[in-house]
């Protein structure tokens, strides 16, 4: 009896603990799961619908024309007014077009949806004509009202990139095909701004159906967010028809194109977490581009017959920064200290650290860009004798003790806690003590790096448009600069410099400036470029056109099944 | 007595006296460390970097060409110290703050096992992470968000033991004798409670050990490049391949909390009052 | 109707419990020096004061702390968890998304656990003191002493790296797409769709993580069956039972196992609910798309409603287990009822 008393107890416990399991997923209670139902009716019942459909198409086993991407998580926003991380400009720039784009190894935007563009005399007013053939996904024509909603909506609505549109004052819609953007000076930078996935041009109907605007109160009254974190509502080749954060997203062709289209008729992106999943999925065929391989990987996947791996130089750098001010910066302060430090940082080794292909420009603009510097030679830069005369000099013959603040933050894989080990093992060769603090960037490291408050540090900086101009920041005054209290007095002729680059339409002249500049400020800079980081990406062999680009990661607007 | 008892044990039991060798050997690993690591923990080589394991580098070199050997025999040291001092923290917060609560009774009885059982209903881990990303990571503030974590199992073993000890006869008395209310928690409650506490304690010491480095492993202990076992272990992580990373040092963690809790268990044997009689 | 007051104080303190959690965690992620707006805006956006002021408005952070606090708990009564501010949905969307994932792994490493636990305790036990049993209380104090962490990374470097005989991370490979939710468990949903090969390979991927969260509850139930297998075979009946003759074997299933099970349930039900708190790392090693991983996100990023809702999510699985082991434990044990 008692046996069996106990036998059906067990029983009932397991059926319980499964209960418990089904009632606490449909919600610890019944409201809950009603939440739930509601949730899953509003936002999901196109998507699974759409997701049948795809498998009736395609079979589960991959059709020839499914290609799978492997990528990192980690960001928040599909919305293209929202979007600002690296890893959605993979699938804004397939669901979305701009104006302008970047095609693959060149580095100046070409048009995109623009027939002609016309800049008035004093560089401030840009008339631009649209291509009359383009149309959404939706069967929508694109007009020039589109173009306008999708800018402002991008300025008003106060997120991560609208920062773009800062210097936009308002788009006049001329006639369908005519508008002109307004802006408050001449910008150099326009078009490269313009290439920017926030600058999107969505289907304004639609998304004002969904509670879009574009109006002054567009931060508070804008609600059209939720819709375009599940779908996409633009013109380019694909549709994104399905987005589980941190799982994954389908995007499927897009029949209603208007150009000319490649073969592969869906993608799905696999957000995992780390190279060596990358590596495996790419080896057994289950992954066909893996976006976050690592050297390590990257010569497992060697001998692999079926699979190419490319190191691409990006143009995010990483840096030692060293505050101006002596109350916050103490002994790096010391234009000699900060000129020692420079001297006795092991560049070669910091490549090493940083994976194969990176590589250190000799200063703060990255080499590939217009008016870069090139790169520094490693072999030489390092020099312990100099930088110990120079620390004497600065008062500092036995070295000193400091903090160095670290975020948890990585650069395309590399923790910035790896390179401050680095930076500490470097300076105890000339007697500078380190001591490494860990800090969160949301607790509290952000905030006080923001505020420049401190001292001594080593972080990295992604571009957010890919011009030149985007490096500005750094300069002293500027809100880069800043972070290391670099003040704008004394100087003056560095900031006039910087406001003649940033008006400068001829980019002849303007490579030239940028070069002058940065002789200008070689000796005082309060920054060290330790290194500019490269990609490491790996490919089936079964595709062609697989490329890494900056602004894109792959532009998957090339990629075909061979 | 004890003495009697402790070589008994380590007679019968063999896993008991595993787990003395064990320890010894990491607490000795963890005094002569300097004499013990054929290199400096943190000094780099990135000649050598993420080389295998070879007569020159028993444990292999990590991803900055630093000695695992060197980093594991050294990292003893962090590990042993988070255990231990947790364990005595966690065992005196516990025991006062559950002998109050369980000598005074009533309504501050039942708002003082509220509060503690709020803190054991969370989630561990995800409540030491939250402690740690308002404090800081560092050592200080992974034990303290350690402590946090544990007391309340204490308090709780602690309270149980200290009613029924107040309903002992002698503690009757000495109240009818007008003894004061301090007095007879600590002349005569408390010490007559605190043995199944230190019980726990020593069972426990793994467990701490174990949660340490994870925590560590979170990244939320000391500062890199200080060789703690938990961060060694996450280092691995990028180079999975290279099993020697990562592997070493988990191995380390793997047998000190092996070996502690082979200790933990024969105690609980010999000191266990319903075991008591089977083992005798 | 002492039984129906019992559970009645029950519900009412587990009420005031989850409170207190989410008090405690709203004040924890309060007190952490950097703030939510840092975690969640870029670089570039945070220059801007504008952009900066209307994030704090949208998600309420402009106002007092002290405020924030109330109308959080008032939002709570009416239990609106809130919108995640990592990632713009809502709590509930988001524990409705992850909370089958968990389930599903919690409960198949429960039952490998209980199945294997049991299995070796009443080995030791009947063994008592031999070699089979050193080895199994050996293998049970391994099984508690093993970093979770190191034992994913060691499993997946052999099984799934080196032997390539297991799937590696994710809930199922790449090759199938995720079956249609109807329970959320995708082992249950590919058996509904009728299709075998999906439902096997969701299978696989249970395995390693499963077995690697097993591991500590299983040490947990060995020590706990053996010890009290031992202690009831040491009591009268079964004494007067062997006196008569009982073959061990026997004795063993038919009179002891009934009783010593009892206690065992309590550890399987408290290990089921330290098992969702084990998740964390388990899950973010196998990218497993659960609350583990929601809750480390969460954490990183501080997004308090998001800790708060995985925190409580936790919480309440936890009391509603203890609930439930103590409402059996009194079925069948009178004495506890009468206590």
């Amino acid at each position: 009896m008692k046996k069996l008393l106990a036998l059906l107890i067990a029983m009932c416990m397991v059926a319980s603990l499964a209960a418990c399991g089904g009632s606490g997923s449909s919600g610890g209670d019944a409201t809950e799961a009603a939440a739930e139902t509601e949730a899953a009716g509003g936002d999901e019942a196109e998507a699974p619908a759409e997701g049948e459909e795809a498998e009736a198409e395609a079979p589960a086993e991959g059709g020839d024309n499914t290609v799978v991407i492997a990528v990192i998580s980690g960001f928040s926003a599909m919305d293209p007014a929202y979007v600002y991380e690296t890893t959605p400009t993979l699938m804004v720039n397939a669901c979305y077009e701009t104006l302008y784009k970047f095609d693959t190894g060149v580095d100046t935007p070409q048009p995109c949806l623009v027939d002609s563009c016309e800049f008035s005399e004093d560089g401030k007013d840009v008339t631009m004509k649209l291509k009359p053939e383009v149309k959404f996904a939706s069967g929508n024509d694109m007009t020039s009202a589109d173009v306008a909603f999708s800018l402002m909506r991008l300025k008003n609505i106060k997120g991560n990139p609208s920062f773009l549109m800062d210097n936009v004052e308002s788009v006049e819609v001329v006639d369908d095909d005519t508008f002109i953007i307004h802006q408050t000076t001449a910008d150099s930078s326009l078009l490269a701004k313009l290439t920017y996935g926030s600058c999107s041009i969505v289907d304004s109907a639609i998304v004002k159906e969904n509670g879009g605007t574009d109006a002054e109160d567009a931060s508070t009254a804008d609600t059209a967010r939720d819709y375009l974190d599940t779908t996409s509502a633009g013109s380019g080749m694909y549709i994104m028809t399905s987005y589980v954060p941190d799982e994954e997203m389908i995007l499927e062709k897009n029949y209603n194109y208007w150009g000319e289209q490649t073969n592969v008729d869906k993608y799905i992106i696999r957000f995992e977490g780390d190279a060596n999943t990358q590596m495996m999925g790419l080896k057994a065929g289950d992954v066909d581009i893996a976006l976050n391989l690592n050297d390590d990987t990257m010569d497992e996947l060697e001998g692999a017959e079926n699979v190419t791996t490319e190191n691409t130089p990006t143009k995010t750098i990483s840096f030692i920064m060293m505050n101006e001010d002596p109350e916050i910066g103490g002994p790096v302060s010391n234009k000699l200290v900060q000129q020692a430090i420079r001297l006795a940082v092991d560049y070669e080794g910091m490549q090493n650290v940083c994976g194969r292909g990176a590589i250190t420009p000799k200063s703060i603009f990255q080499v590939g860009f217009l008016g870069s510097a090139g790169e520094l030679d490693v072999a030489t830069a390092r020099d312990l004798d100099k930088a110990k005369a120079l620390l004497a000099e600065a008062g500092y013959p036995d070295g000193f003790d400091i903090d160095l603040p670290v975020s948890d933050l990585d650069m395309e894989g590399i923790p910035m806690l790896d390179i401050a080990q680095k930076v500490k093992e470097d300076l105890s060769e000339i007697g500078i003590n380190v001591n490494i603090v860990q800090q969160n960037w949301s607790g509290g490291y952000g905030d006080a790096y923001r505020a420049g408050d401190l001292g001594f540090s080593v972080m990295y900086w992604g571009i957010d448009y890919n011009d030149p101009n985007v490096q500005l920041a750094f300069l002293p005054g500027e809100s880069v600069g800043l972070r290391c209290r670099w003040q704008a007095e004394g100087y003056e002729p560095v900031i006039e410099k910087m406001n003649e680059i940033i008006q400068e339409t001829d980019d002849t002249a303007r490579g030239e400036k940028l070069l002058e500049i940065q002789d200008m400020i070689a000796d005082d800079c309060p920054w060290i470029v330790v290194a500019q980081a490269s990609s490491h990406i790996g490919y089936s062999n079964r595709l062609e056109g697989v490329a890494f680009t900056d602004v894109y990661r792959v532009d998957i607007r090339t990629i075909n099944v061979k | 007595m004890f003495l009697k008892a402790f070589l008994r044990l380590i007679r019968k039991n063999y896993l008991f006296t595993a787990g003395c060798l064990i320890c010894l050997f990491w607490i000795l690993a963890a005094i002569l460390a300097p004499v013990i690591a054929p290199y400096d923990p943190i000094a780099q080589d990135l000649a050598v970097k993420l080389n295998p394991p070879s007569a020159a580098h028993f444990f292999g070199t990590d991803n900055f060409g630093r000695d695992i050997f060197s980093r594991v025999i050294y990292g003893g040291r962090y590990s042993l110290l988070a255990g231990v001092v947790t364990v005595v923290c966690v065992t005196i917060i516990g025991s006062i703050y559950g002998a109050i609560a369980g000598y005074v009774g009533g309504v501050v009885d039942d708002v003082m096992m509220r509060l503690s059982e709020v803190i054991l209903s969370f989630p561990q881990l995800i409540l030491a992470m939250c402690i740690n990303a308002a404090l800081g990571s560092n050592l200080f503030n992974t034990i303290i968000a350690l402590i946090v974590v544990a007391w309340p199992g204490y308090a709780r073993l602690m309270r149980s033991v200290v009613i029924s000890v107040k309903e002992n006869q002698y503690i009757e008395a000495a109240e009818a004798l007008g003894a004061s209310k301090f007095r007879i928690m600590f002349r005569e409650i408390f010490p007559n409670s605190i043995s199944s506490v230190l019980i726990m304690a020593t069972t426990d010491l793994g467990n701490q050990i174990l949660l340490f480095s994870t925590l560590s492993f979170l990244g939320l202990g000391s500062a890199p490049p200080t060789p703690e076992w938990g961060m060694m272990v996450s280092d691995g992580v990028s180079y999975f391949n290279k099993f020697w990373v990562a592997g070493f040092p988990g191995l380390a963690i793997f047998t000190m909390a092996v070996g502690a809790n082979f200790i933990g268990d024969g105690l609980r044997d010999i000191l266990d009052p319903k075991l008591r009689k089977q083992v005798g | 109707m002492d039984r129906l007051k019992f559970i009645v104080k029950r519900l009412a303190f587990m009420v005031v419990m989850l409170l207190g959690v989410a008090t405690i965690v709203f004040f924890l992620t309060k007190l952490v020096p950097g703030d939510p707006v840092t975690a969640n805006l870029s670089q570039r956006a945070l220059n801007d004061p504008e952009i900066v002021e209307a994030y704090k408005i949208k998600y309420g952070l402009d106002k007092p702390v002290f405020m924030q606090y109330l109308l959080y708990i008032r939002n709570l009564l009416r239990l609106d968890l809130g919108t995640s501010i990592r990632t713009n949905k809502t709590i509930m969307w988001e524990l409705g998304r992850c909370f089958p994932a968990t389930a599903e792994l919690a409960i198949f490493s429960i039952i490998l656990a209980a199945v294997f636990g049991i299995f070796f305790g009443i080995i030791s036990a009947m063994k008592r003191n031999s070699i089979i049993d050193q080895l199994v209380r050996a293998i049970s104090v391994c099984g508690v002493s093993i970093p979770g962490f190191w034992f994913a990374l060691l499993v997946l470097f052999f099984f799934y790296y080196k032997l390539q005989i297991m799937p590696g991370p994710g809930r199922l490979s790449t090759a199938f797409s995720s079956p249609e939710a109807v329970t959320g468990f995708f082992t249950i949903d590919a058996l509904i769709e009728g299709d075998i090969p999906k439902f096997l390979d969701a299978l696989k991927h249970l395995i390693l993580p499963g077995f690697v969260l097993a591991a500590f509850t299983m040490g947990l139930i060995t020590r706990t069956a053996r010890s009290n297998l031992l202690d009831v075979l040491s009591t009268d009946y079964i004494r007067t039972a062997k006196a008569k003759g009982t073959p061990g074997r026997r004795m063993i299933m038919h009179h002891a196992l009934g009783n010593a099970l009892i206690p065992v349930l309590t550890v399987i039900g408290l290990g089921f609910g330290n098992l969702l708190g084990g998740m964390v790392l388990i899950e973010t090693i196998f990218n497993w798309p659960g609350v583990g991983q929601f809750a480390y996100n969460s954490v990183k990023a501080l997004d308090y409603p998001g800790v708060i809702g995985v925190s409580l999510l936790i919480a309440l699985n936890y009391m509603i287990i203890n609930t439930v082991v103590d409402i059996l434990y009194g079925l069948i044990d009178p004495r506890v009822r009468t206590k």
